[in-house]
């Protein structure tokens, strides 16, 4: 992508255009390199205040031992190396090692048993019973999340007055967090449905409908709905936006109807958006936690406990430490070959980058 | 003909405000029952309450440490935001002028395959290595934000600075710009739309997150954050919701404000950056 010559390492301060004096930079340089002033270097690169920092260059420049280009580079590069080996890779790790012992998180000691956990996990009724709620919970998320958000922004598109507002309107519940918004819905389900239900006399709103075991779940999802429809709306507002507008008009001119216009103009250039925010969403529904904690806590009973709270309640409060990540291998899987199979299907179609 | 094409757009209207209706009414009810007394808030839920009364707003801030935790959520969101888009930009610069090389290329994927694992599978272990680490506290958790945030924010950088031209770093070097300074002075300023993006997908995730807080702050008061704060105080609060609803407002206040004046930007950001390729 570099034309040559810029790819190489040469001193700072000695530029060269030509083709050949590169190449000899390059030699000296790495020689020098091996000896650079380190401190020279973080100097160079941890400064914080971007004018005092030039200004130290500046006026050091000719001094500075020559810090090849490569150094910088790698230097750029090592926080992050550092951060996500100990505190992403190195848990990840853990948990899969972890997986195959029988800690249970307190104990100075524990034991290596294979597969044990998975063994039993694969026989367990309340985890089998979880990842249904839990599968059944995303699927239902994905559906009505995307389907309420393409409608609203579809809508939003044609020609409505006052479309930035209602777009600002509809959009706030995606700031707030879903805690909040969990806690506030819990106070509207325990104290206000039940008087709607008494008012208007329909039987199923009279009580509290997070205590109910055949709605509790629907209740929680719907709160996910409100609240998580605001992100894909304004992605899919955007991925429209992007539709040229000759398009349309041609199409509209051959006398195709808006159905028509959407299945074969309108969508193609929506895919992009509509896989991100598919993953988004169902990767969402698949670790929700915060809503569920929030408003049931996994009851009536347990069927609103899905995985997220249940490897939460084994891993802290249970005790049962490798039996928990055990759990949480297996929605790893679970979500890795979700997202493998996706981005296996889209091809080599670009995704859109979020 | 014409009057079907009324009739349609009245409806679309109509749609389209009972829709922002039931998207406002939950933050209708918060500032209204915050505003009520204890009496009043048992009555009825949809009126309006008689006086502005501010007691329940003053009783939160009194009798809970509601500053401090609001500054607990502040420290951790502006340091760590500030962290994520100062030094991500800068290894993500590494790694797309250097995808050539099998260190970088190794490196990119090593780290933004870390979208594919789901917090909760990290969790229990990341605890155990925080406290064997000795930083189950603010710091901690900080840097905690900046490594869980890495691979997003790599992700998005990366490519956006691939639609930089090199052209211009080439001038640059020479000119004479070592690659700090080609840095700073050009690639920066070029991936603020990005930046803004990273800031506000960052900033909104870090300021309402609630299960990373639980499992590494909530056994000290004193290191609550405000979901932290709102949760444990759910008990207490049950039976007297005008106060729940206030505590409710009093942690929406901040968020709010930042949405209310800067809604165009957020709403920009979020989309402009990542969706233009």
């Amino acid at each position: 992508m570099l034309p040559i010559g810029l790819h190489q390492d040469r001193p700072m301060g000695q530029p060269s255009v030509s083709g050949a004096a590169p190449v000899a930079a390059t030699k000296r340089c790495q020689r020098e390199g091996e000896v650079f002033d380190s401190g020279a270097a973080l100097r160079t690169v941890l400064f914080l205040s971007p004018t005092e920092g030039l200004k130290d260059l500046r006026w050091e420049g000719d001094a500075m031992k020559p810090i090849s280009r490569d150094t910088i580079y790698f230097l750029f590069s090592l926080p992050a190396l550092l951060l996500h080996t100990l505190l992403y890779a190195l848990p990840l790790g853990l948990g899969v090692y972890f997986s195959l012992t029988n800690w249970d998180g307190i104990s100075r000691s524990y034991e290596f048993v294979g597969l044990e956990n998975y063994v039993r996990i694969v026989q367990d009724i309340r985890f089998l019973g979880s990842l249904r709620t839990t599968l059944l919970y995303a699927v239902l998320l994905v559906i009505c999340t995307l389907g309420v958000s393409l409608a609203l922004a579809l809508v939003l598109n044609s020609k409505v007055r006052a479309s930035t507002l209602f777009r600002g309107i509809y959009f706030y519940p995606a700031v707030l967090s879903m805690l909040t918004v969990g806690l506030i819905f819990r106070q509207i389900y325990y104290h206000l449905i039940p008087q709607v239900g008494q008012l208007t006399g329909i039987a199923v709103l009279q009580t509290n409908l997070l205590a109910n075991p055949d709605t509790a779940l629907y209740a929680v999802l719907f709160v996910n709905i409100w609240q998580g429809m605001g992100i894909p709306m304004v992605l899919f507002l955007a991925g429209l936006q992007t539709i040229p507008d000759e398009l349309i008009e041609a199409a509209t001119i051959d006398g195709a109807g808006s159905i028509r216009k959407f299945k074969s103009i309108v969508f193609p250039f929506l895919i992009p958006v509509f896989m991100v925010t598919f993953i988004l969403t169902f990767r969402n529904g698949l670790i929700v936690f915060d809503f569920v904690r929030a408003m049931t806590d996994g009851g009536p009973g347990r069927v609103t406990e899905v995985i997220g709270l249940l490897i939460y309640r084994h891993g802290i409060y249970q005790n049962r430490f490798a039996y928990a990540t055990a759990e949480a291998v297996v929605l790893f899987v679970i979500i890795a070959g979700m997202s493998f199979l996706l981005f296996k299907t889209l091809g080599k179609r670009q995704v859109g980058q979020l | 003909m014409k009057r079907q094409k009324t009739l349609k757009s009245a409806l679309l209207y109509l749609i389209l405000g009972g829709g922002a209706g039931l998207t406002l009414f939950p933050m209708y009810l918060t500032v209204v029952t915050s505003l009520k007394t204890y009496g009043e808030s048992l009555e009825s839920f949809f009126a309006l309450p008689s006086s502005l009364y501010l007691d329940n707003f003053v009783e939160v801030l009194t009798t809970t440490q509601f500053m401090r935790f609001f500054q607990n959520s502040s420290i951790i969101t502006v340091f760590s935001c500030s962290i994520v888009i100062l030094f991500s930009p800068l290894v993500s610069y590494a790694i797309a002028r250097n995808r050539h090389k099998a260190y970088y290329n190794f490196l990119y994927y090593y780290i933004i395959l870390g979208v594919f694992v789901p917090f909760q599978v990290i969790m229990l272990p990341l605890v155990f290595v925080m406290s064997r680490l000795g930083i189950l506290s603010i710091p901690g958790v900080i840097v905690l934000y900046v490594t869980l945030a890495l691979h997003q924010s790599i992700f998005l950088y990366v490519g956006y600075i691939y639609s930089v031209p090199v052209a211009l770093e080439e001038a640059a070097y020479i000119d004479g710009c070592g690659v700090l300074r080609t840095f700073v002075l050009i690639m920066y300023p070029l991936i603020k739309p990005m930046t803004a993006t990273v800031l506000i997908i960052n900033a909104l995730w870090i300021w309402n997150d609630f299960l990373l807080p639980l499992v590494m702050l909530n056994a000290n008061p004193r290191m609550w954050t405000l979901p932290l704060f709102l949760f444990n105080f759910r008990t207490q609060y049950t039976f007297q919701f005008n106060l729940a609803f206030a505590a409710f407002f009093l942690s929406m206040v901040p968020i709010m404000a930042v949405y209310l004046f800067l809604q165009r930007y957020i709403i920009s950001g979020l989309t402009g950056g990542a969706l233009k390729s």
